[in-house]
C-alpha cells in the first residue's frame, strides 16, 4: 500500500475517525506534505466522518483531479502543512 | 525533575458545528505528562478527554495555549507517542502481521530489524500463532492486542489508549487492563509513561498512578489525585474503595452540585445581579423514558438511593446515571442531598399517578425550565406559533454558547413532545407549540 494512501474500503463507520488518526500520524512522521484518502463512494457515510474529520482538524483538502479534469468524489486529498 | 514529555499550558479548543455554531470544548487546560508514569484521564463523555489527547497527539492544534514536548514548542504530530484506538482501526484486508508491520513504514527500518520488532511486539501481547489471521477471524479482545501491537512496535516512550477497553467484554477488559500494568512495569519495552483515557472510574483506579479527572462543558481539569496503591490492585480492597468513592464524589459534585450555583456561562450573567433572571439550565442528554425509569427504581427502593449505587441497580454507567439523576432533579422529580437521591413530594406525585397524571405533572415541571419559557415566548411571537428547527437551535447557541444547540434541541422537543409542550413535524423541520392541535 502506498504510503500516502489511506483507503477506508472495509472499515466501519465507527472505525473511520480512529483510522485516519492513524494514518495522519503516520504520514507527518513520513513528511509527507500530501496525502490521499480512499473513502470510495457508496452510501456516502464514510466520506462524510472523513470530512468532518478534516475540517474539525482544519486540514485542506480537495477531491483528486482525474485526467479529464473531473472530480473523483472517491478520493481526497488532504493538504498536511 | 526531568522535563515532563508533555505540557500544555492555558490550551483551549474550538469546534465548529455543521450549523457554523462554534462550541468551546476545552477551557484553559494546564497539565504535564511526566515520565516514567501511568496516568489516566478520567470523564464522563463530552469532558474533552478525547480531544485533550488528540492535542498532545498534535492532530489537533489550539485555538489558544501551548502545547510543548519535551519543553519544546511542538510541531506537526507528537513523534514520541504511540496511539491505541477505541475501535482498533485494523486494515480489514491485511493479516495481523501485516497489520503490525505497516505501524513501522515511516521509519524505512533493515527489513530484518523490522522483523525482530514485529516478532517482539506479537509476544509481548499474546498473539503467536495468529500472525496470518485477518481481523475479522479475531474476537475484539483479540483485535485490540493487534492495535497494542501495532503501538508498542514504533517503540516510542508514551503510549496514549484511547478508551481502550470500552468495546471488550468484562472479562476480557479485565484481564488486559493488568496484562497493559504489566507491561508499563517491565522494562521490556521503550514505553515510558502510559496515558489512559477513560470514563471508567474503577479502571483509572486500577491501572494509574495519576488520575485526572475532566469535568464538562467546556472541558476542564477538575482535579487531580495521586494513587499510591500498591500493585496488583485489589478491586475489593478497602483502600480501592475509598479511592473510587472519592473519585465518585467529585464527579457528582460538579455534575449536580449541591447547591445550584449560576452557571459562569448564563445567557444573563452581564445583568447587575439584584434583576439577574435565573440562569438558562442546560438540558441533559437522556431520554425522557430513561428518567421516568429511574424514578421508578428509586420509587422501588422506598424513595430513596444512594447515587453511587443506582448505576449497577438500573444497568447504566455511572456518567450516565448521573446525568440521568440531573435531569430528574431539573425537573424536581428528586433532591440529591449528598450522594443520596431522594424523591420529592411531586416526583411521589408524579409515580403514584396514571399516565395523564404524569403527562400533566411533567407538563407543569417542563413549563418551570427557563430554556422551555424562552423557546415558547419564541414561538408566540410567530403568527403560526412555530418555527424552522435550525432558528431553535441558533437561540439556544446564543443562550448556551458552550454547550452543543443540536444535542439540547433534539432533548428539548424530544422531553417537549413528551409533556405535550411541543411538537416536531420532521417534513417541514418545524418546532410548534402544542395547543392541541396538529395543524395551526
Amino acid at each position: 500500500m502506498a504510503k500516502d494512501l489511506l483507503d477506508l474500503h472495509g472499515f466501519k463507520t465507527d472505525e473511520v475517525f480512529d483510522a485516519v488518526d492513524n494514518f495522519i500520524m503516520s504520514v507527518n512522521q513520513n513528511n509527507l506534505k500530501r496525502a490521499r484518502i480512499m473513502t470510495g463512494k457508496g452510501t456516502g457515510v464514510v466520506k462524510k466522518v472523513v470530512i468532518d474529520y478534516l475540517k474539525q482538524a482544519k486540514y485542506p483538502w480537495q477531491y483528486e483531479k482525474l485526467s479529464n479534469g473531473k472530480n473523483n468524489e472517491g478520493v481526497l486529498v488532504v493538504f498536511l502543512d | 525533575m526531568a522535563t515532563p514529555f508533555i505540557e500544555l499550558k492555558n490550551v483551549s479548543k474550538n469546534f465548529v458545528l455543521e450549523s457554523g455554531t462554534e462550541i468551546r470544548v476545552l477551557k484553559d487546560i494546564n497539565l504535564s505528562l511526566d515520565q516514567e508514569n501511568l496516568i489516566a484521564i478520567l470523564g464522563p463523555s463530552g469532558s474533552g478527554k478525547s480531544t485533550c489527547l488528540r492535542v498532545m497527539c498534535g492532530l489537533l492544534k489550539p485555538d489558544s495555549g501551548d502545547v510543548l514536548s519535551n519543553g519544546k514548542p511542538l510541531e506537526g504530530t507528537n513523534y514520541d507517542v504511540a496511539l491505541v484506538f477505541q475501535s482498533f482501526a485494523l486494515f480489514p484486508w491485511e493479516t495481523v502481521y501485516n497489520n503490525i508491520e505497516l505501524a513501522l513504514s515511516p521509519l524505512k527500518l533493515p527489513e530484518r530489524e523490522a522483523r525482530a520488532r514485529v516478532k517482539k511486539a506479537i509476544d509481548l501481547v499474546g498473539l503467536e500463532g495468529f500472525e496470518e489471521a485477518y481481523p475479522r477471524e479475531l474476537a475484539g479482545g483479540m483485535k485490540q492486542r493487534v492495535g497494542i501491537a501495532r503501538a508498542l512496535v514504533m517503540e516510542r516512550p508514551i503510549l496514549f489508549l484511547d478508551e481502550p477497553f470500552s468495546s471488550l467484554d468484562i472479562l476480557t477488559a479485565d484481564t488486559m487492563r493488568w496484562e497493559m500494568v504489566n507491561i508499563w512495569q517491565s522494562k521490556n519495552t521503550a514505553v515510558r509513561t502510559m496515558v489512559l483515557v477513560t470514563h471508567n472510574i474503577q479502571e483509572a483506579v486500577y491501572m494509574a498512578k495519576r488520575i485526572l479527572i475532566m469535568g464538562s462543558n467546556p472541558g476542564h481539569i477538575r482535579a487531580e489525585l495521586v494513587n499510591d496503591l500498591a500493585y496488583p490492585r485489589d478491586e475489593n480492597g478497602p483502600a480501592f474503595r475509598r479511592m473510587v468513592s472519592r473519585i465518585h464524589e467529585l464527579i457528582a459534585e460538579s455534575v449536580i452540585p449541591d447547591m445550584t450555583t449560576p452557571s459562569a456561562y448564563t445567557a444573563t450573567s452581564m445583568i447587575p445581579k439584584v434583576v439577574r433572571e435565573p440562569p438558562i439550565e442546560t438540558i441533559p442528554n437522556v431520554q425522557i423514558g430513561a428518567v421516568i425509569g429511574l424514578v421508578e427504581a428509586i420509587t422501588d427502593q422506598g424513595g430513596t438511593a444512594d447515587i453511587f449505587e443506582l448505576g449497577p441497580k438500573i444497568g447504566k454507567d455511572y456518567g450516565t446515571t448521573l446525568y440521568m439523576v440531573k435531569a430528574a432533579e431539573l425537573l424536581d422529580l428528586v433532591d440529591t442531598p449528598k450522594h443520596m437521591v431522594i424523591l420529592t413530594d411531586l416526583g411521589r406525585r408524579f409515580v403514584d399517578g396514571d399516565i395523564n397524571v404524569r403527562k400533566r405533572v411533567l407538563h407543569e415541571l417542563f413549563g418551570a425550565l427557563k430554556i422551555v419559557q424562552l423557546t415558547t415566548n419564541l414561538l408566540r411571537i410567530e403568527e403560526t406559533l412555530r418555527i424552522q428547527i435550525e432558528t431553535l437551535t441558533e437561540r439556544v447557541s446564543e443562550w448556551l454558547p458552550n454547550e452543543n444547540p443540536h444535542q439540547i434541541v433534539e432533548t428539548l422537543v424530544s422531553w417537549g413532545r413528551f409533556a405535550e409542550y411541543f411538537g416536531y413535524n420532521d417534513d417541514t423541520k418545524e418546532v410548534y407549540l402544542d395547543v392541541g392541535q396538529e395543524t395551526l
